[in-house]
């Protein structure tokens, strides 16, 4: 199956700055997570793949298309959803749909059926008379996800699309997107700081830190590296039984009233109830430490 | 919240060829602008020299045709020599006719491009609306020419489509098509002018409207612009001793002397001075020094002579100039580079960082 997007050896700098350095990675189709800190090289990636950033080295791909050569190819085929607050002035909603899809090279006549079904869809068909400047934030966000939609693309990029949206607004959003790369067949690259958003919405991520990709894969496989992980309560002696869990070569972290347990590679949590069995520790809570996203993401960024 | 209650259908329309995709931003700018009422009302005034110049199309070719109505009526403004052989000065008269159509016209474009222009990139910037431009098909370079093309509409509106209307109205009202090659040239000349107008005053404005996040001050920009090179050139004049290098201050001047070089205008004032000289010659010879000629037909039309202590000069008057076109060609170049450079100085592409 052709990749979402791939790139090899990719350098961009910027004066003294290193935006992006040595930078390869290859995106299968589907919903894809960017992670990173900010000033990590997200926005620099996107605007890469979009072919809006002329790269100092390196080669690459988007949906089968040259970056070099294909760029307008690429932005045809492409919904971009950009971060800032930015709006296509004195127009109201169903206008600056329809603008955007003209813009993309839609007849105006194409634009305005689509720029109705796309605001339908995207929860604004109330609100498509109203002038864009008196939409709330999160309304706001939906309609650039909709100018981003209006073309039909095969790839939509959402750069941090949640920024300073309310909670119910944020969980709109998270469904939408849901809905486009399950149900619609759009794959979609999702970049975002909030780690509970990239869970919900992507299958695969990319975390990046200081213009590299530190780690890549499909989010469960990520979160399966870490499932020998435990935390444990027991009554009283709670140092003794941490004791003799590091001596059977267990990693033991203090947590707030538990101890975080890493078991040794090949060994069960029958290890636990064992150790608890035979020296008379009684165990008061046993709960497998499933890794969140947010794990990974720290441990990749070092912290 | 109704999200999905309309599902989401797939699209597989064409998109049109990239070549025409700037289009789209000149076609929703003329929208934008044409909602205001003053912009309505303004473009609609600037129609008065076309309907003018429409309309001295129809008087002279009916002129031409010896119409009983007309010819009193022309004869009030024109040498008897002319008069007679109306078809003779057809071309320098339509010319002339052309060139203050265009002349009238430099100064309401001034105001038409103050309405049309100054919210053009300004918004853009304010409302931070260049990332929705340059992450779609579209290049930097498409993007300043769909901004250019919605001043360029106004303008050729108001030139363009008038002026190829009259040229129209001209030949059609003449009864004669065999005039058409001879004044062929006007009309190229005329479209030519037009073009120059919408390109200079388009991407000047374009380039102030990039300078301020707020219009009004672009507005203002523009006006003192106009109102400053006017002065300095006017200042300059009377400096210099009245030397006709000090039209090169001014914004409008430039504009009108490339118009008139785009039109050749100064054959056709040639064919008036020769008229005006015959006509003299033959008040001299009807009276002699007894009939007192009127100091107009001492001159040639349209220059000022002036007195100097090295006796007379003649010099460029407000209709007519005699210095090298391209002096003023090379000043409106500078400023078409400059707008350049200071287009792209301020609407800077997203290769950069934040």
């Amino acid at each position: 199956m052709q990749h979402l997007f791939e790139l090899n050896q990719v350098t961009k700098t910027y004066g003294m700055i290193r935006a992006l350095q040595q930078l390869s990675v290859t995106a299968p189709q589907g919903a894809i997570g960017l992670l990173g800190p900010n000033g990590a090289g997200k926005t620099t990636l996107i605007r890469t793949l979009l072919g809006l950033i002329k790269m100092d080295t390196g080669t690459g791909e988007v949906l089968g298309m040259d970056i070099k050569r294909k760029a307008m190819h690429i932005r045809e085929k492409v919904g971009f959803v950009p971060e800032d607050e930015c709006l296509f002035p004195g127009t109201v909603g169903i206008e600056f749909v329809s603008y955007a899809g003209e813009l993309g090279g839609m007849a105006g006549s194409d634009a305005m059926q689509r720029a109705h079904e796309v605001l339908d869809y995207v929860g604004l068909g109330e609100a498509r008379y109203r002038p864009t400047d008196s939409y709330s934030t999160g309304m706001k966000q939906r309609l650039k996800l909709g100018a981003a939609l209006v073309h039909d693309p095969k790839l939509l990029i959402m750069d941090e699309p949640t920024n300073g949206m309310d909670p119910p607004g944020r969980e709109d959003l998270i469904a939408l997107s849901q809905d486009l790369c399950r149900n619609k067949g759009i794959s979609l690259l999702y970049s975002s700081h909030l780690l509970h958003d990239v869970e919900a919405v992507c299958d695969y991520v990319i975390v990046m830190s200081q213009g590299k990709v530190i780690t890549q894969g499909i989010i469960a496989e990520l979160k399966a590296k870490q499932q020998q992980g435990y935390e444990v309560r027991v009554k009283l002696d709670q140092d003794r039984f941490r004791h003799r869990l590091t001596e059977l070569g267990c990693e033991v972290r203090s947590l707030d009233e538990a101890l975080e347990v890493i078991l040794p590679e090949g060994r069960h949590e029958s290890l636990l109830w064992e150790l608890a069995a035979n020296e008379s520790f009684q165990i008061r809570h046993l709960r497998p430490r499933r890794s969140s996203l947010e794990d990974v993401f720290l441990k990749a960024v070092g912290h | 919240m109704p999200i999905f209650d309309q599902g989401y259908q797939h699209w597989n329309g064409k998109l049109s060829s990239q070549l025409w995709r700037w289009l789209a931003i000149t076609r929703h700018g003329i929208q934008m602008q044409l909602r205001s009422k003053l912009t309505r009302y303004v473009t609609i005034a600037c129609f008065g020299p076309a309907l003018a110049l429409a309309a001295f199309m129809i008087l002279w070719s009916l002129f031409e045709q010896g119409n009983e109505y007309i010819k009193p009526l022309i004869a009030i403004v024109l040498p008897k020599e002319l008069l007679d052989v109306p078809h003779e000065y057809r071309l320098a008269v339509w010319t002339l006719a052309f060139h203050f159509f265009f002349y009238l016209n430099s100064f309401l474009l001034m105001l038409l491009v103050l309405l049309v222009g100054p919210n053009l990139i300004s918004r853009d910037i304010r409302f931070n609306a260049l990332p929705l431009y340059l992450s779609r098909p579209l290049s930097r370079w498409e993007y300043f020419l769909g901004k250019l093309g919605v001043i360029a509409a106004f303008v050729l509106a108001v030139t363009a489509i008038p002026a190829c209307f009259a040229w129209l109205l001209g030949v059609l009202f003449s009864l004669k098509l065999s005039i058409v090659l001879e004044v062929l040239p006007l009309l190229g000349g005329s479209l030519l002018v037009s073009l120059m107008m919408a390109v200079v005053y388009g991407l000047w404005m374009l380039a102030l409207s990039s300078l301020s996040r707020n219009s009004r001050y672009v507005s203002m920009m523009w006006f003192a612009w106009w109102l400053l090179t006017s002065s300095l050139a006017l200042m300059l004049f009377f400096a210099s001793g009245f030397e006709d290098w000090s039209n090169l201050a001014g914004f409008t001047k430039n504009i009108q002397r490339v118009e008139e070089a785009m039109l050749n205008t100064e054959p056709a004032w040639q064919k008036i001075d020769q008229a005006v000289k015959i006509a003299r010659e033959a008040l001299v010879a009807k009276g002699g020094n007894r009939v007192p000629v009127p100091r107009v037909l001492d001159r040639r039309v349209g220059l000022v002579t002036i007195n100097t202590s090295k006796g007379q000069v003649v010099r460029s008057g407000l209709f007519r100039s005699i210095y090298p076109w391209y002096w003023s060609a090379g000043a409106l170049l500078f400023l078409g580079v400059l707008s350049l450079c200071i287009l792209t100085f301020r609407v800077k592409s997203l290769d950069r960082l934040r």
